[in-house]
This record gives structure tokens, sequence and C-alpha cells, in this order.
């Protein structure tokens, strides 16, 4: 319990730890910025899009109207336009220069859409309806839930593992880490003591990004997104107490973690397949937006069953260095 | 002679660490997949957000559907849609208990969504929304299509690929960062202080090995990459580009790693400045994008790449390279500064004072010493302008006179700083000192900016001198305490010539 709380406040005073608590707070706030600074701006009425059109196209240019963009007549004057659509040919030209363009074409876009699907169902007979929808702009929920919160998760485990890698490695190199293994303490107790303080921290930092996200976006399951944290970061830190254990220098246990580290994020680019679901970034995207259903469940089991196993092998492997020691 | 062993002896080191090797060629290989994986994700980037190439948002909503249609089939096969065939009031119940985010009811001529009126909801509209129009305009050609075509893929493609080419560098500047810190912490670096070689050679010999061993990786990492995908028109333009930056990487980490106390610090350092340089350099070039930043995109070597894989021939930027060299300079000057001052052995941190206590050590003259401290104060501006005009830009369209303001203030800033560290005492120090400050940032940014600004004569020699006049009279300024008014009037002067230059006066 004493090297628990030894260990722990050096965490807590080590400044690459709060150097790094300040970076993530700073990633955090600067995305849910721009997830509403993008949400607000491209519904904003005070935007001003100005749309040329060349045609006298009622619909159309109610529709860019709605959307709150100002439209002109492509012949009347051409000036400050972002877009001017040729509505016969299909095709628009944009202003390249004014950053306000990408908005345009944005809209233009979903107009478009839009205006085909209303087309179609009139074509086929067909009647669409939709109730009940939430009246607030989504356009970028997909990110809220695919990128900001998955980062919010991920992100405090990595911080940890990267701290975590170089405690035992530095123990040995100064050879206090002697000190520990003749002494009355369990292989089971020195890895505790080592890896927990990181998880708790972890844990932790990530309660606050979440209840910072939550004040935006709308989150599920919260208490299950905190267990996913607390055994994520339970497998990343027992991983990296492993390789700080077995590394022979800190080039190679930072390299080993560099490399754990770009496995995660290449997992995040392989296509879709049946075991996508099961991949980090994944099932934080849906232990978020879903309610509790199998496969979160099966996947927290292993996630679980996993972060055991490595702390049981963290715990192997200063048994190990016990041995050799002794 | 000493120099030529000790780099053997540093790039046996590296070579013959097994492991460490391994994890290089295992970084190697999972970079080289991710590259065509990558691609192919942004092959599907059509329209709508990167986010729904990627699978990261796999089956976020879940919709409850009644009846039979094509279009449920249609909705099965978006991969963010979980799909739930049940009755009608079971699939209500399963909405009540918040276990859906939508009830679809469909039949051969009507479709019905109902929500439940959160944000979730409307992306599950959309997409059952999405699923009907595909359905409706099966063989229709869309009635009205306005998609316009910017070539985003390709773009987007390009300016991937230097942001995929450099990742590996990560990994490859780490020996750097052992051969300094940690063989200090491990006492091996008192016996290398010990043998006949000065400080220089024992540093300058860690930074070669590990170029080195950087330019024998490089090789194969530029040929491997071009098996996985990615086609350089020009290959060994490429290769140097690479080099450049692989150079620059390990310089800042050879100075982070003699600066830090520690090997824990000297990491978290590098980490923090190698990603720097990388985001700094990715996001220069993807002002790309737009045609009317597309020039300050040239400010970035990884521009360079990006062209390559477009397939265009774009010349060489030489000048960039050069001002990079510059800058490399400027980070193996301080980093001999600080590896020869006493600090370094005590592991403290050196102060400022020390550093440029030990810069006077090395170049034996104070005024080699100020000319040197103006190279360092362009290696420092450049970054923090590029943050600067990043942010004005957010703020507004581009307003010269803010612009030219802002940066014209911070060039002159950081100029009047390294006069404040060098301390000159009399006035015809001050301007001496001053001058030459301001001469070696001139030349360095008329270097940068050659290729730009095509009026030659002006931005060649005239600007060194306003440069080294505005400094000088800070100065001036300095030695007589009037330090304040004069860094004013020093941005006034500067200030006023460049919007002379741009037209405004």
């Amino acid at each position: 319990m004493d090297l628990f709380k030894k260990e722990s406040k050096e965490v807590i005073s080590d400044r690459a730890f709060l150097v790094s608590i300040l970076i993530q707070f700073i990633t955090i706030s600067l995305l849910l910025f721009l997830y509403s600074t993008y949400t607000e701006v491209i519904h904003s009425p005070n935007l001003k899009i100005t749309v040329a059109v060349d045609t006298n196209n009622t619909i159309l240019i109610n529709r860019l109207e709605s959307a709150g963009v100002r439209v002109i007549l492509a012949n009347a004057s051409n000036e400050n336009a972002n877009a001017v659509i040729n509505s016969s040919s299909g095709e628009v030209k944009t202003d390249p220069t004014s950053i306000f363009s990408g908005f345009a074409i944005a809209k233009i876009n979903s107009i478009s859409k839009e205006l085909s699907f209303d087309e179609a169902l009139e074509e086929k007979n067909f009647t669409f309806s939709s109730f009940n929808l939430a009246n607030e702009n989504t356009d970028f929920i997909q990110m809220a839930y695919g990128l900001i919160i998955p980062i919010a998760i991920i992100m405090p485990a990595m911080v940890a593992m990267s701290l975590a890698i170089q405690s035992i490695l530095m123990e040995r190199k100064k050879r206090t880490i002697e000190l520990l293994l003749v002494s009355p303490l369990s292989n089971f107790d020195i890895i505790l003591s080592k890896a927990f303080p990181y998880v708790l921290a972890s844990t932790v930092s990530s309660i606050a990004w979440v209840f910072l996200i939550m004040r935006t976006i709308q989150v599920s399951n919260f208490l299950l997104l905190l267990l996913f944290e607390f055994f994520f970061s339970l497998f990343l830190v027992s991983v990296s107490m492993i390789i700080s254990a077995k590394a022979a220098s800190v080039k190679e246990a930072n390299a080993i973690s560099s490399l754990v580290g770009m496995i995660t994020i290449t997992s995040i680019v392989i296509p879709y397949n049946p075991l996508s679901l099961y991949f980090p970034a994944v099932m934080i995207a849906r232990i978020a937006s879903n309610a509790l259903d199998s496969s979160i469940v099966i996947g927290i089991l292993s996630l679980c069953f996993a972060g055991f196993l490595a702390f049981a092998m963290a715990t192997k492997s200063i048994g190990d260095m016990r041995n050799n020691f002794v | 002679m000493e120099i030529i062993s000790l780099v053997r002896w540093e790039l046996r080191n590296i070579l013959f660490d097994k492991k460490f090797m391994l994890s290089i060629i295992i970084g190697m290989f999972i970079s080289l997949v991710t590259i065509p994986l990558l691609m192919q994700a942004v092959s599907y980037f059509k329209e709508g957000t990167l986010l729904s190439a990627l699978p990261v948002s796999i089956k976020i909503i879940k919709i409850a559907t009644v009846g039979e249609h094509p279009a449920i089939n249609e909705l099965e096969k978006d991969v963010m849609v979980d799909v739930v065939r049940t009755d009608e009031k079971n699939a209500f119940e399963m909405l009540g208990k918040k276990e859906v985010h939508g009830v679809f009811i469909v039949d051969s001529n009507s479709g019905k969504f109902y929500g439940r009126g959160v944000g979730l909801s409307n992306l599950a509209e959309s997409s059952v929304r999405n699923a009907v129009d595909r359905i409706l305009r099966k063989d229709v050609k869309p009635a009205f299509n306005l998609t316009p075509d910017l070539g985003l893929e390709s773009l987007i493609k390009s300016l991937l690929a230097p942001f995929l080419l450099l990742t590996p560098l990560f990994l490859w500047s780490l020996p750097i960062i052992q051969s300094i810190s940690y063989d200090r912490e491990n006492k091996i670096i008192e016996i290398l202080f010990a043998t006949p070689a000065s400080r220089k050679e024992i540093l300058l010999a860690k930074v070669i090995a590990n170029m080195l061993f950087a330019m024998l990786l490089g090789v194969v990492w530029i040929n491997l990459v071009q098996l996985s995908g990615l086609n350089f028109s020009n290959p060994f333009g490429v290769y140097i580009i690479f080099l450049v930056i692989a150079f620059l990487i390990i310089s800042m980490n050879a100075l982070v790693s003699a600066l830090s106390a520690s090997v824990n610090e000297a990491t978290l350092a590098s980490s923090i400045s190698s990603t720097i340089i990388v985001t700094l350099f990715f996001s220069v070039t993807t002002l790309k994008v737009f045609p009317a930043t597309a020039l300050l995109a040239r400010l970035s070597p990884a521009t360079y790449i990006a062209e390559q894989v477009g397939g265009g021939a774009s010349s060489f930027p030489l000048n960039l390279i050069l001002m990079l060299l510059i800058v490399i300079a400027s980070a193996l000057l301080l980093a001999i500064s600080a590896f020869s001052t006493e600090a370094f052995a005590f592991a403290v941190k050196p102060g400022i004072k020390q550093l440029y206590e030990g810069m006077l050590e090395l170049l034996k003259s104070k005024t080699k010493a100020a000319f040197a401290m103006g190279f360092v104060a362009f290696s420092i501006t450049s970054p923090v302008q590029i943050i600067a005009i990043a942010l004005i830009f957010l703020i507004s369209r581009i307003n010269i006179l803010l612009l030219l303001a802002v940066l014209v203030a911070i060039e002159e800033v950081f100029k009047a700083l390294a006069i404040t560290i060098i301390k000159p005492r009399k006035t015809n120090e001050g301007v001496l000192y001053g001058s030459l400050v301001g001469l070696a940032f001139g030349l360095s940014e008329s270097i940068l900016l050659a290729p730009i600004v095509d009026i030659f004569i002006l931005i060649r020699i005239v600007p060194m001198v306003v440069h080294a006049l505005s400094t000088g009279l800070f100065g001036i300024g300095y030695t007589n305490k009037n330090a304040l008014a004069s860094l004013l009037l020093a941005i006034l002067l500067h200030l006023a010539y460049n919007l002379y230059l741009v037209g405004y006066l």
C-alpha cells in the first residue's frame, strides 16, 4: 500500500503527466469547438454564402434560400458569388479563393440530393414521411461518435501506456528494482502498485473528458464507457509493464511502444470485416451511441479477459526477474 | 581521425541492436500495409465526410424495420446501420425502451420513419432516406445532378502521401536520444569525454551515425513505398527531401536531448518536437487545397512529395532546402553549445545565458555568435509565423494589413530577444550586433521567399538591409535603455517597408 501511495504521488507530480493532461484537454476542447462551430456555421443565417443561378428555377431557388443561401441571378452580376450553378448541364463552378466555397458546395450538394429524391418519389408514386426527429443540426454527428468520443477514451490510455513504459525500466537502470525484489512484497503487489496509478489516472482523466463531451453530445452508457476505459488502459499499461521488464534499453522500449501505438492507429483503416465490430474505436462509438447488445457485451468481456491476461503476464515477468536475480 | 572511429562505434551500436532493428522492420511493414488500405479508404470518399469512408462508425445506429421492401435490403448494406426486422408492436416497444434509434415502416408505396428525437435519429433517417433513394433511382439518372467534381480524391491521396512517407522517421530518430541522454545516465559519456575527441566531435559523430542509418534505410524505404502503390515521378528528389526532413528531426532530437535533464524528458520532448515538425509541414501542404493559398504551400517540403505523387513535374525546391539547412545548422549549433556546457555533464538544464556562452566558446568571437543568433532567431520565428498565419486565416478572411503587422511584430520581437541575450553594452556594439542579427535573419528570409516573390532585387538586397537597419535600431535603443520605444520604431520601419512592397503606400 505504501508503494502504491509512493507510485501514485510520482505519477501525479510527474511533469510529463501534467503536460499530457493539458495537451489532452486542449485537443478535446479544440475538437468540440470545431464540432459545434462547423455545425453552427453551416446553418448560420449570418454566413454570407452567395450562389448564382442561371435560370429562374423557383424550386431550386426556394430550396437554396430556405437553406440560408443568398441567391442571385447569374447573368446579372457574378460578383462575390461563392458558386455559380448552370442548371441545364448540372455544372457548378466555385470561387476557390474564398474559404466559404466549401460550405456552398456542401449546401448545393445536399439540396441537389433532396431535389432528386423528391422527383424520384413522385415518379415512382412513393410517399416518404418522417416523424419525431431531433430539432438540431446533425451534419457532423458521425464525427462526434466516430472520432471525438473514441479519442477521449483512447488518448488517456495511450498516454498512460507511454508514461508507464519508463517506470520499471528506470528502476532497473537505477538498480532500485533490486530493493523491491528482495523486499517481502509479492510480484502481484509490485505490479499492482506500479500499474494501478497509471490505470486510475487515465480512467479519471477520461471521466473528465467524457463529462466535457456530454455537455455537447449525448452519450449513452457512461458507466460502460468507463469500464471500457479501465480495462483498455489496464491492458495497455500491463503490456508496457511487460515491455519495460523485458526490454534491454530505453531505445528498444520506446521503439516497441511506438509500434503498439502504430498498430492501434492502423486498426482504424482496416476495411470493414466481421471483426471490425470489436476494434476499440468502433466499440467505443457503439457503446456511446447504442443500447447494450450482445456484441458490446462480448467485446467488453474479451477486453476484460485480455486486460487481466496481460496483467497476469506482467506479474509473471516480475517473477522471472526475481528468479533471475535471486 | 577520432570522429571516424566514433561514428563507426555509434553506427555499430545502432545496427547491432537486434530488437531495435526488428521493431524498425516491423514498423516499416505496418506503414507499408497502411498505405494501400488508407488509399483504398480515400477512394470511397467521393461525397460526404472522410469518416464515412473509414470503418469507425460501424453500426452506430440501430433501426427496427416493419414490412417488406427492397429498400430494407439496401439499408442492410449500409455498414453504419444495424437493422432489426420485427413487427409493428415490438418495434415501437423497442423505440420506447430506447433500444433502437428509429422505426421504419414500409410497404410497396409508402415509407414512414419514426425517430425518438435525438441527434442519432436524424442520422438514422438520412440512412433510410439514402436507401430508399438508391432503390427508387436504380436505373434512372439523377433528375438534377449538381455534384461538383473538385478532384478531391486525388488531392487527398497526394496530401496523405508525405504524411505516410514521413511516419517511420519517428522511429528512425530514436538512436540519437538514446546515445545522448541514455549514455549520460549510464556514465558512458564520461568515458567519451575522457577520449582525445572534443565535445563537438563527439556530438557530431552521434548525429552523423544516426544520419547514415537514416540514409541507408531511406533508400530501402523509398523503394518499398513505390512497390506499395505510391509512385513518384522523381524518386531521387523525394529521397533528398526525405533525408533533409530526417536530418531536421535528428538535429532537433539532438538539441532536446542535450537540453533535457533525463531520458524521460528527452523522449517526451522529442516526440512533441517531431510531431510538431511533421504536423506543421503537413498542414502547410494542405494549403494546396485552396488556390488562394496554394503559393504558401510551397513553404513546406512535403508539398514537393505531394506533387510528385500527383504525377506533376514540379521543380525541386532548392531554396527551401537551403532554408531548412539553415534551421538544421542552428539546431545543431545550439545542440553542440548545450552539449559543451558543464550543465550537460551534471544533467542540469542549461539556461539561455549558459547556452549563449557555450556558443560563444564554440565560435570564439562575439560577432560570429551575433550572426549565428540571427539564424537561430529565424529558425524559431518561421514556425511561430506559420501558426500566426493559420490563426489569422481562421479568424478573418485574409486581411493583408493585419497579417503583415502581426508577422512583422513577431519577426522584430524575436530578433530583439536575440539582442537581449547577446547583451551589447555600448552603442557601437548594439549597432554592430543588431545589424548582424538582422542581416542573418534577412538572408534566411530571402532564401525562403525567393521562389514565392519574383521581385528579385527587392527581395534579395533591400529586405536584408531593412532587417539589418531595424534590428540595428533596436540595438541602439537597447544599449541606451530605450528598448521598448526602439522595438516599436523597428516594427514601424519594417512594416512601412513591407506595406510599400505590397503597394499600400
